[in-house]
């Protein structure tokens, strides 16, 4: 029988997407999962405190939150592993002391639009008013964005 | 996406259900001055519709209620 590895898996995932966005903010990460076997436990990450949690620099902040779940491979070694239900990633710049939205990544197919999309928040009313698709967007990418072309800089980052 | 399992060092909070709550009703009264409970009984009654994505703030409220 395989080695049950779920609780390794869901740790390991909260920790790598922790360990993300410390490279772009020092706002504490939250998780909350219902359930107690991984199977059909669906876990959610968002940041604990601020709204949008501030980037490194103080100008760009990130709404950020994640719900996914642990699932059984059925291939091969039936090893547990995760897979992302959904996510909101959103970034805000600072205005005038208040937070604007510039664009943000969703993925909410229990809600309405169920493909993975990008809004835009500054342009054309029919860019604007747009669900952009995208495919699914990682979390890992955004942040690397974040750091390639909106110029948050962080001590912590390795590349 | 596959998750490798090693040892780390736990940098996240988990939070208790009442605490899930309170970051909803705080999310919700930020974003749409209303309470957590408000919103759910909105949404439910489809005052966002038809398109709750396009109103400022509906679906990163909506998106956390999911998790309730």
């Amino acid at each position: 029988m395989p080695r049950d590895n779920s609780r390794e898996v869901i740790e390991a995932h909260k920790e790598s997407v922790g360990q993300t966005l410390l490279r772009v903010s020092r706002s504490v990460l939250g998780y909350y999962g219902r359930g107690v076997s991984p199977s059909g436990n669906v876990g959610t990450l968002v940041f604990l405190n601020e709204d949008p949690a501030p980037l490194y620099g103080k100008e760009f902040g990130l709404f950020f939150s994640q719900r996914y779940e642990c699932l059984q491979n059925s291939a091969g070694d039936q090893l547990w592993e995760i897979n992302v239900r959904g996510y909101v990633y959103k970034v805000c710049q600072r205005r005038d002391r208040e937070w604007c939205e510039v664009l943000s990544y969703h993925f909410h197919p229990e809600l309405q639009v169920r493909f993975p999309h990008l809004h835009l928040k500054n342009g054309e009313p029919l860019v604007t008013n747009a669900h952009l698709p995208t495919g699914r967007v990682s979390i890992e990418s955004v942040v690397d964005s974040l750091i390639l072309d909106f110029g948050i800089k962080s001590d912590r980052d390795p590349k | 996406m596959a998750s490798t399992a090693k040892s780390i060092p736990n940098i996240v909070h988990e939070m208790s259900t009442e605490e899930f709550a309170a970051l909803f009703d705080r999310t919700a009264q930020s974003r749409l001055g209303m309470s957590g409970t408000e919103f759910v009984e909105k949404w439910k009654s489809g005052y966002f519709e038809p398109d709750p994505d396009g109103i400022p703030g509906v679906m990163e409220v909506a998106f956390l209620m999911l998790s309730l």
